[in-house]
């Protein structure tokens, strides 16, 4: 019994090596506010908005929940092209209007894409967790069935060893 | 006695395999390798396919007669990209964008939009233009455009208006790296890759 309980903790010892290992590679990034001119800034805070969208749809959030952050993006991108039209055209504070218009929809995006990342991945974690736990409890599984069909194949042949005889040979017959 | 103790030995060799079998497919599972990543880029003419890009299929280009084509862009990439198209006026000596190292033709867009796509959407741009203004100098000719409602002036010249080009590039915003660049980083290579697209053309001033 104690091989079998060394082979367990062995598994378990295992199972967590695996765990740290996935938890590690589960990746949160974080982001940092800038200054500058109104459109300038909220060129950065689009773009800080799309790489927390795009981290947040690498680690498995929902298609819906990634599309409707991936419209209001849009919507930021709209605003920020107005923005550099109306600067063009000499239109200072309609510019500046339309670039903290964007970067507000970009921030709320970003709180959003983060939000989601963190929940997905705390679920992707459990599950990963869940799947690496199974290993032992498959392999206590495949050990038993082995054991009972070992079992079950040597009994008879222990048996017919059993039910043996001596016999004296027959001279010439 | 001896037997029941084979059969365990057996069982712990039978779990320590099935446990370590287990794991390596539970790991392939959680890990799938990388896939080969890419956009694809397009342009149609007028009726979306892949003709007529100029009235009667004559490639020369008289003063305002609108063109009508379709730039679309597909994302393969497997994930949400930020994307710009970027069209450019060249001529035969226009540097063309290079792929490799991720240069582009080194002329000013004379538009640029930009759009976050999902993975496997495809943005179908619709860009009408036309030729509003011819500029000739002597032999060298220089036009003045009208792209989707807005007046650019291209810097580039070609003698007699042959041989113009429009150059279509495609840019991406890596996220991380805080500028859009040509091109895009292919996932499994880890190499930059690039697509661009042109129409040549001649204008005539009458």
């Amino acid at each position: 019994m104690s091989r079998l309980a060394e082979a367990i903790l062995a598994s378990l010892v295992l199972l967590s090596a695996c765990s740290a290992a996935v938890g590690s590679s589960a990746l949160n990034p974080r982001v940092m506010g800038t200054n500058g001119p109104p459109i300038d800034e909220a060129e950065q805070r689009l773009r800080l908005a799309f790489a927390a969208l795009n981290a947040a749809d690498e680690l498995g959030v929902s298609e819906t929940e990634v599309s409707v952050l991936a419209n209001r993006l849009n919507n930021a991108l709209d605003l920020l092209s107005d923005a550099r039209v109306f600067e063009e055209i000499g239109n200072g504070s309609a510019a500046s209007e339309y670039a903290s218009r964007s970067g507000a929809i970009s921030d709320n995006v970003r709180e959003d894409a983060e939000d989601f990342g963190e929940r997905t991945s705390e679920a992707l974690f459990s599950k990963r967790v869940a799947i690496f736990a199974l290993a032992p409890v498959v392999g206590l599984i495949g050990a038993v069935v082995f054991y009972l069909a070992y079992r079950g194949r040597r009994r008879p042949s222990m048996e017919k060893i059993l039910r043996m005889g001596i016999r004296r040979k027959q001279e010439g017959g | 006695m001896a037997s029941a103790s084979k059969g365990f030995r057996w069982s712990v060799v039978v779990f320590v395999a099935v446990t370590l079998i287990y794991t390596g497919a539970a790991y392939v599972y959680v890990t799938p390798p990388p896939r080969e990543s890419l956009f694809r880029l397009y342009v149609l003419g007028e009726e979306q396919m892949f003709e007529h890009y100029f009235p009667d299929e004559n490639a020369t280009v008289k003063p305002g007669v609108v063109l009508r084509w379709y730039v679309g862009v597909t994302n393969l990439m497997g994930s949400v990209q930020c994307v710009a198209v970027k069209a450019k006026l060249g001529n035969a000596t226009t540097q063309s964008p290079n792929g490799a190292d991720g240069t582009p033709a080194p002329v000013p867009a004379l538009i640029e939009l930009r759009r976050v796509l999902l993975n496997n959407e495809t943005w179908e741009i619709p860009l009408a233009w036309k030729v509003t203004e011819v500029r000739q100098d002597g032999d060298v000719v220089s036009l003045v455009l009208d792209m989707n409602g807005v007046e650019v002036e291209p810097i580039v010249h070609a003698i007699s208006g042959d041989n113009f080009r429009v150059m279509f590039e495609l840019w991406t915003l890596t996220p991380g790296s805080g500028d859009m660049s040509l091109g895009w980083i292919d996932r499994s290579s880890g190499e930059r890759r690039a697509t661009w697209l042109q129409v040549w053309f001649n204008v005539t001033a009458t």
